[in-house]
């Protein structure tokens, strides 16, 4: 009797459950079927475990955010030249207009013109003086609608900040939240401290079911020892009310702010660090207690 | 899809992405800044708004992705100069696969004593043919699938895995052969072989063919 041949494509086709329609394998073939079956199980096993770096996740979200921050800023680089030169073509066209009234007016016009504030300066004009309330309102709750506190908002202005946070803190007990605890960072960045202390801000989604809540925990090193808080302090947002959670541990001020305590509860107890000294209770209908 | 979701999604398949990168970059550093690319690219505002669910979704997405990103890299960097060994070395590093494998005799693998070699072997490979066996093995991905991801036709897909596995058997065939019976792969060989080729490469009795 004599056997079909075999094509070893065929025989691999065959194993894979990629053969076409009516297309069919010899009975003798089984043997090389049946390997290279165990060729791909075998293969899988062998490329599944891969050495990985430490915090892969933080690493690409900080790489992320720094990325896309340097292209907006590019963006916004090549527009501003754009904006200077259509406003000197309208000064010239202006000057035009206005030779009859006088260069005096006309310098007083373009005097008028201001560049707009690098981000930087604008974050450092809204929150080195005004505390955290303010820094908090002004950066991240800007209008009507909530802004998005997103790690590239966050991140955006400091590419260093984890590092330094990391220096600063000694360690970085965000960077220990499990994942599975439905805890997760976002964003790290610099929280301008009023004063000579320092302060660091992190940013975690946490999850309910299918809805994620954000939290926003400020840590802040004083230069000097905490000094005791009132209870039923609040923040009051554009945004709407927001829950305050603090603590202070080994010298360190934490706040976490979010629109529940639970997600604020859930942050802290994923964080590893001590009970909350002070809750601010749930706003009061009618009016924002100051 | 909203931008938040857009993105946990894509975070979600961190790990799948980087066990591509590794496989292509061999290491983790490299591997690591693939990634971090591939999610720069990602994440870019255009992108999310255009991205749709369909078409083998989010992985297949970032796998494409990481294909281009890392054989675009590839390509400019083999426009430079190279040492004359390395060139030599990569057309080196892949022998014509023999049609039919000796390893076919598959009582004679010990795949517990070949695990070592058949990492090595992996790893050895050309990166696009490592790269379309993680997504046929670990990935489970059928071929019309990885054609898509990968950009290139059916055929050729189907050339890579088989060229792929080819070699691969042949290494295992080759660290087993202490144990690998002569008789046993000569007879799958014959009920194999039929082309003349065969017929004389593999003694008379391929005739029967």
């Amino acid at each position: 009797m004599s056997r079909q041949p075999l094509d070893p494509e065929q025989a691999r086709r065959a194993a894979d459950g990629e053969l076409a329609e009516g297309e069919s394998v010899p009975g003798s073939a089984a043997d090389a079927v049946a390997f290279e079956r165990e060729l791909r199980s075998r293969v899988a096993d062998a490329m599944r475990e891969t050495p990985r770096p430490g915090d892969l996740r933080t690493s690409v979200l900080l790489h992320v955010v720094s990325r896309l921050e340097e292209e907006r800023d590019e963006r916004r680089a090549r527009r501003i030249p754009g904006r200077r030169h259509t406003l000197m073509r309208g000064a010239a066209l202006l000057c035009v207009l206005l030779a009859g009234v006088g260069i005096g007016r006309f310098t007083r016009v373009a005097s008028t013109y201001e560049p707009p504030m690098d981000y930087s300066e604008d974050v450092e004009e809204s929150g080195l003086g005004g505390g955290l309330d303010d820094f908090l309102r002004e950066r991240f709750f800007d209008g009507e609608e909530e802004a998005p506190l997103s790690y590239r908002h966050l991140l955006g202005e400091c590419e260093n900040a984890l590092a330094a946070t990391t220096a600063w803190l000694g360690s970085l007990p965000l960077l220990a939240c499990n994942p599975d605890q439905g805890v997760r960072l976002v964003g790290i960045g610099p929280f301008p401290h009023p004063g000579p202390g320092r302060g660091s801000l992190m940013v975690y989604d946490v999850e309910f079911g299918w809805d994620v809540e954000r939290v926003t925990v400020f840590v802040e090193a004083p230069s000097e020892a905490p000094r005791k808080r009132e209870e039923g302090r609040v923040v009051s947002l554009n945004a709407g009310p927001r829950q305050v959670l603090w603590w202070v541990q080994d010298g360190l001020v934490y706040h976490a702010v979010a629109e529940s305590f639970e997600a604020a509860e859930r942050v802290v107890a994923a964080m590893g660090l001590g009970p909350a000294i002070s809750k601010v209770p749930e706003i009061p209908v009618g009016g924002v207690p100051k | 899809m909203e931008r938040h979701e857009f993105e946990r999604r894509a975070l979600d398949e961190l790990s799948a992405v980087y066990r591509l990168a590794y496989h292509l970059c061999r290491d983790v550093h490299e591997a690591e800044e693939l990634v971090q690319e591939v999610y720069v690219r990602a994440l870019k505002p255009s992108n999310v708004a255009g991205f749709s669910p369909s078409g083998g979704g989010m992985r297949s997405w970032l796998f494409a992705i990481c294909h281009n990103v890392y054989f675009t890299g590839l390509e400019r960097r083999r426009r430079r100069p190279v040492a004359r060994e390395s060139f030599e070395g990569d057309a080196a590093a892949e022998p014509p696969p023999r049609d039919i494998p000796t390893a076919w005799g598959r009582s004679t693998i010990d795949w517990e004593e070949v695990g070592d070699e058949l990492k090595a072997a992996i790893h050895e490979l050309r990166p696009e043919y490592r790269e379309v066996l993680l997504m046929w093995s670990v990935e489970g991905l059928k071929y019309r699938e990885i054609a898509t991801i990968i950009g290139v036709p059916l055929g050729t897909v189907m050339s890579r895995l088989h060229r792929a596995r080819a070699i691969l058997a042949e290494r295992l065939a080759r660290a087993g052969s202490s144990g690998l019976k002569a008789p046993a792969a000569m007879g799958v060989a014959l009920m194999l072989g039929a082309s003349a080729a065969q017929v004389l490469l593999w003694g008379p009795w391929g005739g029967q063919g």
